[in-house]
Parts: structure tokens; sequence; C-alpha cells
């Protein structure tokens, strides 16, 4: 599922620019030096399989036409998906973009939730 | 008449007008002894496990009986009728037999009260900070009181756990996060808040940790001290030291022999089990709530038809209290533990008209066990 997440990553230019939009996105501020770094060493891993690498267009292309149908999220009537996948579906969340490699994802993943995290993002309900 | 201020005006009075007949010098060496402070008696335990019964037990039905009554001809009295215990001349309902045999170990207070009204919110609230409510001041729960007086009783480990569901009145008021409580609502499951989710491994965990710390350290280099904000943190710290550590283990009830989780019983049972272990391995104080959905589905407000079926609550009580306190003094820790079952009020000896009863917090029991 493409997720506005996802679009930042895939539009943007380079992993400085990155860091700086996902900071901005999450924080409202750009990183200092010591945040930037670590954010970008943690997303420049596996470089070649990561950002710039992408998987070829066309699931891409299949995962957005998908969502342009009603009834495929939650509350079809189970033509497209079986109950427990829309059970498993709201308790876990879809599933992760084919957009990204998993690995890079996952790094990407656990530099959004420290930022989540962090004392400057609270919540109070 | 304000309950939380002890009446000292008609002592004073009386107290004032003796001295001044003494005469001056009598009246300094009369007035500190009138004066001075009372020592507080102080317990010998280092842990308190306390057992919530939600809804308000009824104690003229456990551990206080009466005549026996009858719901359908509306006679006030007992629903059951009574057995002998170990202590001479000390009788509870026939449907706490374990319990009823090892009475030396148990105090039943009978003549707890309090004045704040019978609705369960306030009672609860009462009962667990022992204030009733004033202005937009949260006061800390007894559990949160003892968090900040002792801390835990072992490193890496809280210093109290709830097992029931989060509430205001469980928590630490103006003490802040750090006295807070760590909650679980599931014992197959251990506490949510500190599990990862299952495709986060060792790595990705130390990794987040990493990152997280990172920028917790940046935000406090940037010098904003705001108060709720540190508060947050402390949070934060407290779960992030507790969620890798070996106190997970904790609560691996599958550890214990089956014989002994099938003698504490159902889910109250284990979280009573659950409670031992958290105990032994130094968590100060343990709240065990009694779920409303447990057995009967009005679980101890057992007003109306909610009466027919207490029985199966108070047998289970007496297996899972009975099994606690047993098991504790099985790994020598009943002399250091007390073990309290609380409710916020008691229910009267009158039915109501569908052979219930209400709510009374003018006299009710509150059991203790173990050393005080």
């Amino acid at each position: 599922m493409i997720t506005p997440l996802t679009e930042m990553v895939l539009e943007a230019e380079g992993v400085g620019e990155l860091v700086d939009t996902l900071f901005l996105k999450t924080l409202g501020r750009r990183p200092d030096p010591a945040e930037g770094q670590a954010y970008q060493s943690l997303l420049q891993k596996d470089s070649t399989r990561g950002l710039s690498q992408k998987t070829n267009a066309f699931p891409l292309l299949l995962e957005n036409a998908i969502l342009m149908f009603p009834g495929r999220i939650t509350f079809s009537r189970g033509r497209t998906r079986s109950r427990r996948a829309i059970a498993r579906d709201i308790e876990v969340g879809s599933s992760p973009t084919r957009a990204l490699q998993s690995e890079w994802r996952m790094n990407f993943e656990d530099g959004l939730w420290a930022l989540i995290n962090s004392p400057e993002m609270i919540f109070v309900p | 008449m304000n309950t939380n201020t002890i009446n000292l005006n008609a002592l004073d009075r009386r107290k004032f007008l003796a001295t001044l007949g003494l005469g001056a010098a009598g009246l300094a060496v009369g007035g500190r002894s009138a004066f001075a402070a009372q020592k507080l008696a102080m317990g010998k335990a280092d842990h308190c496990i306390m057992l919530w019964l939600g809804g308000g037990c009824c104690h003229v039905d456990t551990w206080d009986p009466k005549r026996r009554g009858d719901a359908v001809k509306r006679i006030p009295g007992s629903y059951y009728d009574p057995i002998p215990t170990a202590v001479d001349g000390v009788q509870v309902t026939e449907h706490l037999p374990r319990s009823a045999q090892i009475m030396d170990r148990i105090y039943a207070i009978r003549t707890v009260h309090h004045d704040t009204i019978n609705e369960h919110a306030a009672a609860v609230n009462r009962m667990h900070t022992g204030r009733t409510t004033s202005g937009t001041v949260i006061y800390p729960s007894i559990g949160s009181i003892i968090a900040h007086e002792r801390g835990p009783a072992a490193e890496g480990v809280p210093p109290y756990v709830l097992i029931g569901y989060p509430n205001l009145t469980r928590g630490p008021g103006f003490l802040g996060a750090k006295d807070g409580y760590l909650y679980l609502t599931d014992t197959e499951a251990g506490p949510r808040g500190l599990l990862p989710p299952p495709d986060v491994d060792t790595r990705r965990f130390d990794q987040r940790q990493r990152l997280l710390s990172e920028l917790r350290r940046n935000y406090g280099k940037r010098g904003n001290r705001d108060a709720g904000v540190e508060n947050y943190d402390a949070g934060i710290e407290a779960s992030l030291k507790l969620a890798g550590s070996s106190f997970m283990d904790t609560f691996n009830l599958d550890r214990e022999k089956a014989e002994l989780r099938a003698s504490y019983g159902g889910e109250f049972g284990q979280r009573c089990l659950l409670a031992r272990r958290l105990v032994q391995s130094g968590v100060r104080f343990v709240e065990v709530s009694h779920n409303l959905n447990f057995i009967n589905g009005t679980g101890w407000d057992t007003h109306k038809q909610g009466q027919l079926n207490q029985h199966g609550l108070i047998r289970e009580l007496d297996n899972a209290f009975a099994s606690l306190t047993l098991d504790l003094e099985a790994h020598n820790l009943l002399d250091r533990t007390l073990i309290v079952i609380g409710t916020e009020f008691g229910r009267p000896p009158e039915f109501d008209n569908e052979g219930g009863r209400g709510h009374q917090a003018q006299t009710f029991s509150i059991v203790l066990a173990g050393e005080a």
C-alpha cells in the first residue's frame, strides 16, 4: 500500500534530502548535525538495495489501482479478501509496500519509530 | 463535616481549658504533650499484593456472616450459611472453605467505614487514594505512594504493577510517571507496552533504542525543561530499561507446575500466581483486579440477578486467595508480604426487589493476610 511516507521516500532526491524531509514532517524542524549523521548512516546502509533501486513499475501501479476500487479496505463482502485477512489488516496493518526493499524499509521504520517516541512528539489525547 | 480532617476541635478546646488552669508552667508542659505528633506504627512488610474486588464485595455473604436471610421473602440477612474457621469463635461463609482452614494467617477487619457516596467511581477513588477528591488535585494511589517511598526491591524491576485495566485511581497523580504502574490485562500475553511487535528482532530493537537515545540526548542538550515532557520521558526511560530485560521472564507462567496453576484456578487465580512471581522478582506493590466479566457478568456488584451466581465468585476468590497465601508461605515470603483484599464498599443485609443487594459503605470488611 502506498502511503504518504512511501511517496516521500520515492520522491526524495537523495538520502540527505530524505532525512531533512522526514524530520520536517515528523518534528517540524531540520535535524541537527548529530541526528542528521545518525539517520543518514541508517538509511545509507545497503544503499544499492534500498532507496536507489526500486522494484519495477507494475506492482506500484497495481497497488495504486487497487486503492481506487471501493470496498477494498475493510468493509468488502469478502469477495476479494477473506475475513481473516481483513481482521489481520486491522490488527497488524496492511502489508508493507513492495516499492522498497524490505531490509531498507525496516531500517526506515526503526528511524521513524525513534522519532515518534522522542520527547518532542507528545500526543495529548 | 469534612471527612478528611481529623476532628481535633473538641480535643483542643478541652486541653486548652485544662492547661489554662495549670498556669504558665503547666501550659508549657501540657501544651507540648498535647500537640506532640503521634508516631506512626510501621509494619515489617516488604511487599504488598492487593486483590481488588471491583463492584463492592458483599461482606455479609463472605467474611462477616449474619443470621440467614431470605431473598425471596425479603428478610434481611446472609444469603448462605456460615462455617467455623481455624480461629475459635470466628465464622465465614460456607463458600470460603479453604480460607476458613487458614484463618490463623488472616485478619478480617469488619469495621471499615467511609462516607464517600455509595457510588462506584467515587468509592474506588476513596479506597485507592484515601481521600475524597478536591478541586483539580489528582492524589496518588496507595501503590504509587509505596513506589515513591520505597521503590522496587530489586534492580531492573518496576516498583508497582497493575494486573487489570489502567485507571486514574490506580495512578501516581501529582507524584508523576516515575511512580506509576506497569499494567497488563492478559496473563497469557504479558504487558503489551513492553513487548516489541513480532517482526522486530533483537537487532532491530537495539537499533531503535540507539536512535531514540540519540534523539533524547539531543533534546536534553537543547535545554527545554518542561515538566510535562520530563514526566513523559521518565516513562520512556523506565520502559526501555524493562523491555529487553530478564524481568520479562516473570510473566512466563509456564514455568510453574501444572498442579500449582490448577490449585489457583481460572484467570483471576493465574493473576494471583503472577503476583507471587512479581513479588519474588522484587516488585513492591501488585494490584490484582477481579474483572467484571469474570464468572457472573456483573462481578461483585450483585444487584438483582447478579446475586444468583455470587457463590461462583466467592469460590473463585477462596481458591485464589488461599493458594496465594499458602504459596507465599511455602516460598518463605508470607512474613514479608501483606495481602489485602480490597473493595470499594460492602452491601447491606437487605435484599432489593429482585433478590440482589445495593451498596453499603457505612460498614464493610477489608481482609488482610500475611505480615502487617
